[in-house]
């Protein structure tokens, strides 16, 4: 099966908004570049709730298929990468509630090695390690509506625009929320974190 | 107020950077799958049309041709999962909506974790009682009811004073149907398409398996945020229904 991407006749990669054209009149392939594009966000965001690596895949290939049917709802000159999320997601909560378990959210730091930053003392790099393996615990203490706006907000990087589509929230909702948790982050934390005089 | 504002700025900052470092699994290799499943022939199903477009075109259609509808037998509106039928000389059976039938409640966390979305809440108070409910296309809902008291009267038959119904569901599990075309105002909430009906009318919830008729003696306010309906019922009028409806997030 050919799955790579898609390109006009001037060599240029297609934007969204023409692969989601392509793909509404029936084009998979187009549909494949969407999701050769969008699958590694995807991805963490459904695993950011599943917290497992096999319901976040099965949650994140659903998503993209029930997405293909329902191009016809995708409204024009909307962006396609928060749409995408927001089916992905709810297909994530859905298999979480069925399987209705709780897991630890797993989330390993990179080594540091292949930083381009200079190499921090042993003890300083003691100190970040400690530093963030305490934010990751004060995430887990966060009800799930709160650690998924910071999770997709800071961890994953959207824009608060794209947070609130994602998860079908107003824009304003995500801001007041965001600085609700964000309070309650700091209150988890231990104190030299909660001022933010760590460097980490 | 500075400081706290610095250190939430860092803060927000520390967390940008830990997403950099973290290590999520290796994101497996999914287009194959999809398309597997998209071209298999047991699978293959034409793209559907706009759903949403053609409802919005329903609505401006009924909004322009409402006097010239009202005249006509079996019209009827759509918005998100809920429809409107006007059926001349209809008169409303059944129960009240109310905590009878609805099975048990359950506490607001517990039913977001079980709907799957993010339940929206006015301004105010929590529900005094949550409910589960199913739509046409076996997906979940929620019902929460907010009791009356000295200033707010309850709705006729029931406990409670409003009831805000919300479901993530394209099926039309709401019907509601009323007599004439004029019962039906067309009202903007959060700047999008929604209805207002202040007289007394029938409800049917629909689930995959069955439908349930209510009668509804409380104003209606309907709009849909996203892929979810909401429903209000209150005994609130017009500009305070809408108000109330602003605040729902």
């Amino acid at each position: 099966m050919d799955t790579g991407s898609i390109e006009t006749v001037e060599g240029r990669p297609l934007e969204d908004a023409e692969l989601v054209e392509l793909a509404r009149k029936g084009d998979v392939r187009a549909y494949g570049t969407l999701v050769e594009r969008h699958r590694d966000l995807a991805f963490r965001a459904a695993y950011l709730i599943v917290r497992n690596a096999a319901d976040a895949e099965d949650a994140t290939q659903d998503g993209f298929v029930k997405a293909y049917y329902a191009l016809g709802r995708f409204r024009a000159g909307e962006p396609f990468r928060p749409w995408i999320l927001r089916i992905v997601t709810n297909e994530a909560r859905n298999r979480r509630r069925s399987a209705g378990r709780r897991e630890r959210l797993e989330l390993r730091l990179a080594e540091r090695g292949d930083r381009e930053d200079a190499a921090p003392s042993p003890d300083a790099a003691a100190s970040l390690g400690e530093a963030r393996a305490a934010l990751i615990r004060a995430l887990e203490t966060l009800p799930e509506r709160d650690r998924m706006v910071i999770g997709y907000r800071y961890l994953l990087d959207l824009s608060e625009a794209e947070t609130a589509r994602a998860l079908g929230v107003r824009p304003g909702t995500v801001k007041s929320r965001l600085s609700r948790t964000l309070r309650r982050l700091r209150a988890a934390l231990p104190p030299e974190l909660a001022r933010g005089d760590d460097d980490g | 107020m500075a400081d706290r504002d610095r250190a939430e700025t860092a803060l927000a900052e520390r967390l940008r950077q830990l997403g950099t470092d973290l290590t999520f699994p290796p994101t497996p290799p999914l287009v194959p799958a999809v398309l597997e499943r998209l071209e298999s022939p047991r699978a293959r199903r034409p793209v559907l049309p706009a759903g949403r477009d053609r409802r919005r075109a329903v609505i401006a259609v009924a909004v322009g041709l409402l006097v010239a509808l009202a005249l006509a037998f079996g019209a009827r509106l759509v918005l998100g999962a809920a429809e409107i039928r006007v059926q001349p000389g209809v008169t409303p059976s059944g129960p009240p909506l109310g905590p009878g039938g609805l099975g048990e409640p359950v506490a607001v966390e517990e039913l977001e974790a079980a709907v799957g979305f993010e339940l929206a809440l006015p301004p105010g108070p929590p529900p005094d009682e949550a409910y589960a409910v199913r739509t046409a296309d076996d997906r979940a809902g929620a019902l929460l009811g907010w009791r009356g008291g000295p200033d707010h009267p309850p709705l006729p038959g029931t406990p409670w004073s409003r009831v805000l119904l919300q479901v993530h569901s394209d099926a039309e599990t709401i019907t509601k149907t009323v007599a004439r075309f004029e019962d039906v105002r067309t009202v903007t909430v959060r700047g999008r398409p929604g209805f207002w009906i202040d007289v007394p009318h029938d409800l049917i919830v629909r689930t995959e398996t069955r439908f349930e008729r209510y009668s509804v003696g409380g104003n209606v306010l309907i709009w849909t945020e996203g892929d979810v309906t909401y429903r209000l019922e209150t005994s609130l009028r017009l500009r305070s229904a809408l108000a109330l409806a602003e605040g729902v997030g």
